[in-house]
């Protein structure tokens, strides 16, 4: 097992990460080569103020009229996305693995603040699958892949709030967190989660669309 | 739908048309929906459907165009039939699921390029394809022939002139500031419509001319999917503007007009550069820089007393950006403005948009169906007159009206200027001399 773990945070921790950023890199070079001729309409109307009123308004919790519409919904999606990018960036223990390889490290949470944002955002990956099951209208889009990959998402918190208070085997629940950080890492840029960089693009379009048209941009 | 139907399904076509569309936009689109469903609630046709699932305009898009790409265009005929019912029947491309969508994804971009593919193989509304044969022969949906419509010019100007001195309706007037097109069913069976233009335009002493062809600014083309005669009938339009070396194209009180003449006629045409040669105004808006610079003024007694709301149009307000313009020509014009809920850019389509009105007797019955939102919409402000600058929306309630029992006036701009602005001494008809002197 602690071989396993060794991989784990050495080889397969740098591969992750790098077909992350290589994957991402790919998918919007690819975007980019094909989008020059079929996509004029993006080039054409370019406007750094309407992509970003687009995108801005859908960064701001309650930004947006159907956000404002659903608003547990919102609050669920908004604490979820917020959680899911600091959490991760600012916990402690991941900056001192920072530390150890490379000798920098960002500012770090509270461990007991990291710990409640933890929780925050487990109960909004319930309210988000709940939301998925119960609403007649989105149980019908989603896919047994929309389910796996919420899960899969949510997956390297639980093991991680497992972990960090040594409930169940430690150095099981802890392998888990980091193997299931390292696949949902990788599945990224391949899949819808791809929206991580692809959102902003995606606005930035509409923007772009409404913005000539004399239009809202959100 | 037609006798084409018995043709076999050309699937090399089809991919020729998938692979043109498939650039970043689409790619993007269809692989980042994140199932989340917001857009349900936006759409007109879920809400008047009791929230059927399959109206959500996520699932229109899966269940055409992204079934489509995924069996690389190798699809058959019940396919393409079944994507008809959805994209003509259960679509008015009106763009609303776009404001509620996180991703802004353009579901009626998507719509509107696979009606381009089904239209490809002949399957469109027959209604729609009927107009096409009128394009093709004479420039406009109704087949009106080049004297006709001047003749009916002329008559306008002749009957209308006994009301309002010295009112003209110029024809290919070189170098006027303006070229006014209109929607063929103004000449064809609403010349009034042509009448009460030249009356603003009088009296706001406009340089305008009429043009003697690429005078239609629709483009039923356009939302029947053939996009190559979709260009041409803009660029009829545009090649008079430059031949007349005008300063702009103004749009008759017409949503899909506008779309086509400024947004998606330059694409249409493959316009690099994406914009129209000339620039494109839109009667909403040149109304409202008439009364804003008080070269209309309306009679302060002749304004609206009847409570009046206001119909916005999808290409008008939400697509077109003119939806605080429409209620500041209101203000002029209306004593008691019940705006609906939701209004403005949220506005929901009156459910005769992108094409329903011209589909036909075919689609009537679903057209009153989901224009029951509208008709609700309606009913809630009290309103006993609707403002509508757009054909289509204006036919739609005039039916929804019926169906409903709205027990309303719907009316378009036009009207109701030339009903309450002040004509100016030097208009008056020299007849009515009499009639004042006894003032």
């Amino acid at each position: 097992m602690n071989e396993f773990y060794e991989f784990l945070t050495g080889p397969a921790l740098w591969a992750a990460f790098i077909i992350f950023i290589v994957g991402l890199s790919v998918r919007l070079t690819y975007l980019y080569g094909i989008s020059r001729e079929r996509d004029r309409v993006f080039y054409n109307h370019v406007n750094l103020k309407w992509a970003f009123g687009s995108i801005i308004h859908w960064l701001i919790p309650f930004g947006s009229v159907s956000l404002r519409a659903q608003p547990v919904f919102a609050t669920a999606f908004f604490l979820f996305h917020l959680c899911l990018l600091g959490v991760p960036v600012f916990l402690l223990a991941h900056n001192t693995l920072w530390q150890e390889a490379f000798g920098i490290s960002l500012p770090s949470l509270p461990d007991s603040i990291a710990d409640a944002l933890t929780v925050v955002f487990m109960l909004a990956a319930l309210v988000l699958l709940a939301r998925r099951i119960i609403r007649v209208e989105v149980r019908f889009l989603s896919s047994a892949w929309d389910y796996f990959l919420l899960i899969l998402t949510s997956a390297p918190f639980v093991t991680g709030f497992l972990s960090y208070h040594q409930i169940g085997p430690y150095k099981l629940t802890l392998i888990l967190h980091i193997l299931l950080a390292e696949i949902l890492l990788i599945i990224i840029p391949f899949s819808k989660l791809g929206h991580i960089i692809l959102f902003f693009f995606s606005r930035a379009s509409f923007g772009f669309e409404m913005g000539r048209r004399g239009a809202r941009t959100w | 739908m037609n006798d084409a139907l018995q043709k076999p399904i050309d699937t090399k076509v089809i991919k020729e048309l998938l692979d043109m569309n498939d650039g970043a936009r689409f790619r993007t689109w269809l692989s980042i929906c994140a199932s989340c469903g917001l857009c349900a609630d936006s759409c007109l046709f879920y809400l008047a459907k009791n929230k059927d699932p399959k109206l959500s305009p996520a699932y229109k898009v899966r269940a055409t165009l992204r079934e489509l790409y995924r069996r690389k265009g190798e699809v058959d005929r019940e396919f393409l039939e079944k994507c008809y019912n959805i994209i003509w029947g259960e679509c008015t491309t009106c763009r609303r699921c776009s404001l509620f969508c996180p991703f802004g994804i353009d579901i009626s971009v998507m719509i509107t390029a696979m009606r381009g593919i089904c239209n490809s193989q002949g399957i469109a509304p027959e209604g729609l394809l009927k107009t096409l044969v009128n394009y093709r022969a004479s420039g406009n949906q109704m087949g009106m022939s080049k004297e006709d419509f001047v003749d009916t010019c002329s008559w306008m100007a002749e009957e209308t002139a006994e009301e309002l001195g010295g009112l003209q309706i110029p024809i290919d007037k070189p170098g006027a500031r303006i070229m006014y097109t209109v929607n063929a069913r103004e000449p064809m069976y609403y010349p009034q419509d042509i009448a009460m233009a030249a009356k603003i335009f009088t009296v706001a002493e406009e340089d305008w001319t009429m043009p003697s062809t690429g005078w239609d600014d629709t483009n039923l083309a356009m939302f029947a999917g053939d996009k190559a005669l979709g260009a041409q009938i803009v660029k009829n339009m545009y090649t008079k503007a430059l031949e007349l070396g005008v300063q702009a194209i103004a749009i008759t009180e017409c949503g899909h007009a506008y779309r086509s003449a400024l947004f998606e006629g330059p694409y249409m045409l493959g316009y690099r550069s994406g914009k129209p040669p000339v620039p494109i105004i839109h009667s909403v808006r040149l109304f409202y820089e008439y009364l804003r610079d008080g070269r209309i003024k309306i009679d302060p007694d002749k304004m609206l007393k009847a409570p009046v709301t206001y119909q916005d149009p999808c290409n008008v307000s939400r697509n077109g950006g003119l939806w605080e313009e429409g209620r500041a020509i209101i203000k002029h014009l209306a004593r008691d403005f019940r705006d609906m809920t939701p209004s403005g850019i949220y506005n929901h389509c009156c459910g005769g948009g992108g094409g329903f009105i011209p589909m036909g007797p075919e689609f009537k019955k679903r057209r009153m169906e989901s224009g029951r939102i509208k008709a609700e919409q309606i009913k809630a402000t009290g309103a006993k007159i609707v403002i509508t600058p757009c054909h289509n929306c204006f036919d739609q309630i005039g039916d929804l009206n019926k169906e409903y029992n709205l027990g309303v006036k719907v009316v378009q701009f036009k009207e109701v200027i030339t009903e309450a602005m002040i004509v100016p001494e030097k208009f008056k008809p020299v007849e009515t001399g009499d009639e004042e002197a006894q003032d």
